[in-house]
């Protein structure tokens, strides 16, 4: 795909979005702001323990109230496996906020009304709040997990030589222990859902989640229906960052609708957006490193337990992060990692850009700051001895390619002036710089994607390509109109109007930052394909073969012979008269021609003892990310006031740069978030502070100066050479700030968030 | 109960009840959403309109208050015909101001209320009026350099502030 | 559940007053309504089927009356506040600071500064602003009007010293130089008159956040003429938010102040002092560091202080 030569005419171009005009003008329809006649409004009756067995559910009183519909509970659908949190409890809640009971009403106020008198009787249980304690013996096991670990959901183990030599032979042992917390995605939309039972029994559902597949096939599930009877539209989302993965209440709303035969609206407030959207799951992480006299790091031993909470929630992808992010960047002769995610009776754990691996690079890149102070090293320059080269094998036995630590880590110090003298900063406030690097694997996921060519050679495009702000929608767009290479305004996303559909194919979605490395290609493909259909009609109405056809600028010619072209629209004249086509002919000059396909990108396998890689690849590309921080602590109030980041990320291409730039400063400033301020706090399993005067988020005035850096090694097979661009800023970013912070103050602090207590009190 | 106000420069007789929030008002029954709702008692700034040119949170605002106040929603900003936006619309847009939107319609109005007092703000002055509105998407510098930039716009006069 | 079930509209004083008399408890006043809809959520306004609307009672005024006192309206918003030139500068310039660090910027258009003090939380930004300036309360009820004293105002967590048919109408500050006459006959005659100063600190997590100490200080000193003089503290007044269920003042600090020349080294030993009650703790911030906030708020505003003083233009 990187054959081409020419001069793009979309691809590498800054394009204006396409969703901008909607947006900018308030014009842009979001989950929340879709109605149906004669809808409903559902409310959840959630659970007010941490750990009880229902004992029994009376609706009987809300029942009587004037207004209210229906019911669903946990019985009304299927049970699924321990991945998957049930849309509605059954035997027994496993956290607080766990909804149980779902009614819906004639509006909002009588359905929250009934949801409080909804009656359940609970047998309290003791709940297991820690994952130290719910993984010791005696505990009640929450949930199968593997053999040998009690509440152990997911478990990833890599073996790199021998650690234990290592340490042995080592001159200095350096252990640390590093702890995150849990957060919230906060996506500015709460969690919305609009189900709409259909004439076969099925039903269509508005829901804000990840992808349109995923909710269609989980939905089915739950609710025991054909998938084909599960249609779903995914419009623009207010943000994302992980926090619509929980499908089950797109279920429950289904539910609803299909129970009261009428429309069903379910929108959460934003507390219980942070209940049910799942939060970034707390860890835990140690690691021990031995180091040679000549300042090598020649063992690394790392453990990390994460809190699950109550439900798996995609915990086997969420393991592999925390694995891929510790195995990569550095080249460690005996590494050992291990992963535990651990059931606890909490708000399950869910995605949060770059689940886990947030954690494990704010651990990981702590450590190597703390080693190499000790060792009177400069934390850039011990890096770089440690840093992966292509070629090298990673510590899962997998060769690097196409990484750019050196650069990238380079690049940033220049630019935040690493090594300068400057002056001190007037008292109380002093100065401090930290960096940070990491890199981010590659998801691979199937997508399906078809475009229609029309007959004055515009395009639409029907994938389920989800906008959740990072401006997909227009970067596929320029994807579509390189390959034809036409005008963009000549590309229409159908998705613009109403959202994408479950209906035009596999979506995989916004997850894991895949869209563009997974959907792109398949969008190209769809493209390629329409191109071959259109050579194939044009073929013999211009004397040629087909494969000596292109299709270009909204004109069909040949490539040996230039000068036999025709237009588009003519083909259909042409074509449908050669072919004798059995396709409806439409009015002179016009008809359409389609293409469609399917992009899956196949990955190696593992030796399940050591985690070493048996073939192919562990990751398609992988992203590299550097990150430097310069920011001022006042030493007597412990705040921080961060001044400066520069933040380089590796995407292999940028098909549209400043949408690319976007997503790095987006990453930070969430990484800085995290560094600095976000924590959700737990009292006996109850979040208490669901709220924004508690819960606090930077805003315009904490914003530093963020200067984000592009670096552009192909991956062979993204579409035009890109890799994702999502997630893959936020994982330096806090790690970067700790190290800062110890810059100015001399003070390690090795727990998120470095709050101003903490600065000043340790 | 009834009350007359203006919303976006238009006067309507509305039958609300005592209970409705400012935001329910225009978002249910007037059916302007491009208002949005983002947190349970105030703080994130999604709801931000105008009363009075002046930004306030509609979610905690009663909605009776609106009777005989002049509202403006992002509905009342910029859009003559599908083609005409306000300079500070035109600017977010140049920009890459935004990215998933939920928060532009109060950006573009705490901007709009802005320049609409002070049309030279400092990048500071500029960082203080947004700071009322949460952007979970981006670094807000975008948003900020985007308001100074429809500044420098508007004060050469290029476009007509509608 | 808060189920409104009329509102009335007063457009007198005396019509809101009689409003108040005749529904009580049944009543709420709702000037910004900023605190209205989270109370009403947690159960708080469930009594509550009256509304009152103050926004009609022309009480949104700042003036400098003629007894040379500062009169602001009950119905005054932070924002109006953190405008107005009374209330920037001289003895009054805590009250415009504190009004701007109230944050975010839709708050400080909505919310008032009667609402900020009858609800009667001890960490808002406003009480303690107000029991440093020594504030009075102008109350109206049907029974009449009275004056309560900022020292006696505030209680208890949602607990102010306002009976339910009460109305806030005015805030009343002292004069600039503080109350002159009585100080004279202090002084046993000496015309000399003091002039006021006053500051306000709030150290949050953030830079849009409820304080985790906030602290408001004003000093009274001799007027004096040359600069070169360290200004002798007539009267001291350093009142702290966030520490309990009300705002209070630090009167070992105020007593170390009052009669010394604030310089360095009274500001040292008065911050120093050590804070012998355990603030409350909350979820922003532990007792331990409240504690050491409070003596780098104190420090900082006194430091503000002696800077203000010294750039002032020396009057004789
Ligand atoms: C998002 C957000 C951020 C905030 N940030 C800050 C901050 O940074 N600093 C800070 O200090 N505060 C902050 N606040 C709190 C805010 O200051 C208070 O909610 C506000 O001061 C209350 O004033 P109001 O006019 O809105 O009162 P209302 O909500 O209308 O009323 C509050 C109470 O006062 C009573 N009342 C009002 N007027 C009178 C009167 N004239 N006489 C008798 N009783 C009366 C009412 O009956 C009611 O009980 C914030 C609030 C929100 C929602
Ligand atoms: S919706 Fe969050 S401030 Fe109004
Ligand atoms: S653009 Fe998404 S919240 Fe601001």
């Amino acid at each position: 795909m990187l054959t081409q030569q020419k001069q793009t005419v979309a691809v590498g171009l800054s394009i204006e979005r396409i969703d901008g005009i909607p947006k900018v003008t308030g014009r842009a329809l979001y989950t929340r702001d879709i109605k149906l006649p004669h809808m409903l409004y559902a409310k959840i009756k959630r659970s007010n323990h941490p750990f009880a067995r229902i004992i029994n559910v009376n609706c009987s009183k809300a029942q009587e109230l004037n207004g209210v519909k229906t019911f669903v509970v946990g019985k009304d659908f299927a049970p699924m496996s321990n991945e998957d949190t049930p849309p509605l409890a059954r035997d027994r809640v496993q956290y607080l906020g766990q909804a149980v009971v779902a009614v819906a009403a004639d509006n909002l106020q009588i359905a929250e009304r009934a949801a409080e008198l909804v009656e359940i009787e609970y047998e309290p249980l003791p709940a297991l709040l820690e994952p130290m304690l719910s993984m010791s013996a005696g505990s009640p096991i929450l949930s199968p997990g593997l053999n040998n670990f009690r509440n152990v959901g997911n478990y990833l183990h890599i073996i790199k030589g021998n650690v234990n030599d290592g340490f042995s032979k080592a001159d200095l042992i350096i252990e640390n222990e590093f702890s995150t917390v849990a957060e919230s995605q906060f996506q500015m939309e709460p969690l919305s859902f609009l189900a709409r039972p259909d004439t076969d029994g099925g039903v269509t559902l508005w829901a804000t989640s990840s992808g349109t597949s995923k909710v269609k096939y989980e939905v089915s599930s739950y609710l025991r229906l054909d998938p084909r009877k599960v249609r779903v539209l995914i419009t623009f989302l207010g943000g994302w960052f992980g926090s619509k993965e929980e499908n089950h209440l797109s279920a429950v709303c289904a539910a609803l609708a299909l129970k009261s035969k009428r429309p069903v609206k379910l929108e959460l407030t934003r507390a219980e957006t942070m209940t049910a959207s799942g939060v970034r799951h707390p860890s835990i992480i140690s690691i021990k490193d031995g180091i040679s006299r000549g300042g090598v790091i020649i063992a690394r031993a790392i453990r990390a337990t994460y809190d699950g909470g109550a439900y798996g929630s995609l915990g086997n992808l969420m393991v592999k992060n925390a694995v891929m992010t510790a195995s990569n960047v550095y080249s460690i002769p005996n590494f050992e990692v291990e992963v535990y995610r651990v059931y606890t009776t909490r708000v399950p754990g869910s995605a949060k850009r770059a689940p886990l691996g947030f954690q494990m690079a704010f651990a990981i890149e702590s450590q190597m700051d703390s080693v190499a102070r000790r060792l009177n090293l400069d934390p850039v320059d011990f890096r770089l001895r440690h840093v992966l080269r292509n070629g090298e094998l990673n510590s899962m036995g997998e060769e690097t390619i196409g990484m750019s630590y050196e650069v990238a880590l380079s690049k940033v110090a220049k630019e935040i002036g690493w090594k300068a003298s400057e002056p001190p900063l007037e008292y109380p406030w002093k100065k401090g710089k930290g960096i940070a690097l990491a890199a981010k694997w590659g998801y691979s996921a199937p997508n399906q994607a078809s475009v229609r060519v029309n007959a004055d050679g515009s395009i639409d495009v029907f994938a389920p390509i989800i906008e959740n702000g990072q401006g997909t929608y227009t970067g596929i767009l320029q994807l579509v109109a390189e390959e034809f290479r036409i005008p963009v305004e000549m590309v229409n996303i159908a998705s613009l109007i109403e959202g994408s559909s479950s209906e035009w194919g596999i979506g995989t979605g916004a997850r894991a930052s895949q869209q563009m490395a997974n959907l792109g290609p398949a969008v190209i493909a769809a493209c390629k394909e329409a191109k071959r259909s259109i050579a194939h009609v044009a073929a013999s109405a211009l004397g040629v073969d087909e494969t000596d056809i292109a299709v270009e600028d909204g004109k069909i010619y040949s490539l040996s012979k230039p000068s036999r072209q025709m237009k588009i629209k003519d083909v259909f004249i042409q074509g449908s008269i050669l072919l004798g086509s059995p396709i409806y002919v439409p009015p002179h000059g016009h008809g359409e021609f389609r293409g469609s396909s399917t992009y899956l990108k196949k990955i190696g396998h593992f030796d399940p003892k050591n985690g070493q890689l048996e073939d192919g690849r562990a990751s398609p590309y992988y992203i590299t990310v550097a990150q430097a921080i310069e920011l001022a602590v006042n030493i007597e109030t412990g705040n921080v006031k961060v001044m400066k980041v520069a933040a380089a990320m590796d995407v292999g291409k940028a098909i549209n740069p400043e949408l690319v730039r976007g997503q790095i400063e987006g990453s930070v400033m969430m990484g800085l978030n995290a560094a600095l301020s976000e924590e959700l706090i737990f009292s006996e399993g109850s979040i208490v502070n669901a709220n924004l005067a508690d819960y606090k988020l930077l805003t315009s005035l904490d914003t530093p100066e963020i200067l984000p850096f592009i670096l552009e090694t192909p991956y062979e097979q993204g579409p035009w050479g890109a890799r994702g661009a999502g997630e893959a800023s936020i994982l330096p970013t806090a790690a970067a700030v700790r190290n800062a912070v110890y810059d100015a103050t001399g003070k390690w602090i090795n727990s998120l968030p470095i709050t101003p207590e903490k600065i000043v009190e340790s | 109960m009834r009350i007359r106000t203006v919303v976006n420069n238009e006067t309507l007789d509305l039958e609300i009840s005592l209970s409705n929030s400012l935001l329910e008002l225009l978002r249910d029954i007037l059916g302007l959403t491009g208002t949005k709702k983002g947190c349970d008692f105030g703080g994130c700034g999604m709801c931000t309109v105008l009363v009075e040119d002046k930004p306030v949170f509609s979610c905690i605002t009663p909605a009776w208050r609106a009777e005989g106040k002049r509202i403006t929603t992002i509905e009342g900003v910029g859009i003559r015909d599908n083609h005409h936006l306000h300079p500070i619309q035109a600017e977010m847009l140049k920009n890459f101001a935004f990215q998933c939107g939920y928060c532009t319609p109060s950006m573009v109005l705490v901007a709009k209320s802005l320049l609409q007092e002070n049309p030279s703000p400092t990048e500071q002055e500029v960082k203080e009026a947004l700071s009322g509105v949460i952007c979970r998407c981006t670094g807000y510098s975008r948003y900020v350099k985007a308001v100074l930039a429809a500044a420098e716009t508007m004060k050469k006069g290029l476009e007509l502030d509608i | 559940m808060f189920n409104p079930i009329e509102l009335r509209k007063p457009s007198t004083l005396l019509e809101a007053v009689s409003d108040l008399a005749t529904y009580g408890f049944d009543a709420r006043i709702i000037a910004g309504n900023t605190a209205l809809y989270e109370l009403a959520a947690q159960g708080g306004l469930d009594d509550v089927h009256i509304l009152i609307d103050s926004s009609r009672l022309g009480l949104d005024y700042i003036r400098s009356g003629t007894d040379g006192r500062l009169h602001v309206g009950a119905t005054t918003t932070f924002s109006q506040l953190a405008k107005n030139k009374h209330c920037l500068q001289g003895r009054n310039a805590a009250l415009g600071e504190a009004a701007s660090r109230i944050s975010p910027p839709q708050i400080r258009n909505m919310g008032t500064i009667g609402g900020s003090i009858s609800i009667g939380l001890p960490f808002l930004d406003m009480p303690v602003t107000l029991l440093a300036l020594d504030a009075e309360i102008n109350v109206m009820s049907k029974d009449g009007r009275k004056t309560i004293k900022i020292d006696d105002f505030f209680v208890d967590y949602f607990t102010t010293a306002l009976n339910p048919e009460d109305l806030i109408t005015e805030i009343v500050f002292p004069e600039e130089d503080g109350s002159s006459e009585k100080k004279e006959e202090e002084r046993g005659g000496n015309s000399q008159r003091s002039v006021g100063f006053s500051a306000f600190i709030k150290i949050g997590r953030t830079t849009v956040d409820f304080a985790v100490i906030n602290c408001a200080v004003c000093l009274e000193i001799e007027r004096h003429e040359s600069k070169s003089k360290s200004p002798l503290v007539e009267k001291a007044r350093v009142a702290l938010g966030c520490v309990g269920n009300k705002p209070i003042r630090r009167r070992d600090i105020e007593a170390l102040l009052e009669n010394s020349e604030l310089n360095r080294a009274t500001i040292e030993s008065a911050a120093l002092l050590p804070v012998d009650f355990e603030p409350s703790p909350s979820i922003h911030a532990s007792p331990s560091y409240k504690k050491k906030m409070i003596t780098v708020s104190v420090r900082e505003a006194l430091y503000t202080l002696l800077d203000r003083m010294n750039s002032a233009t020396p009057i004789s």
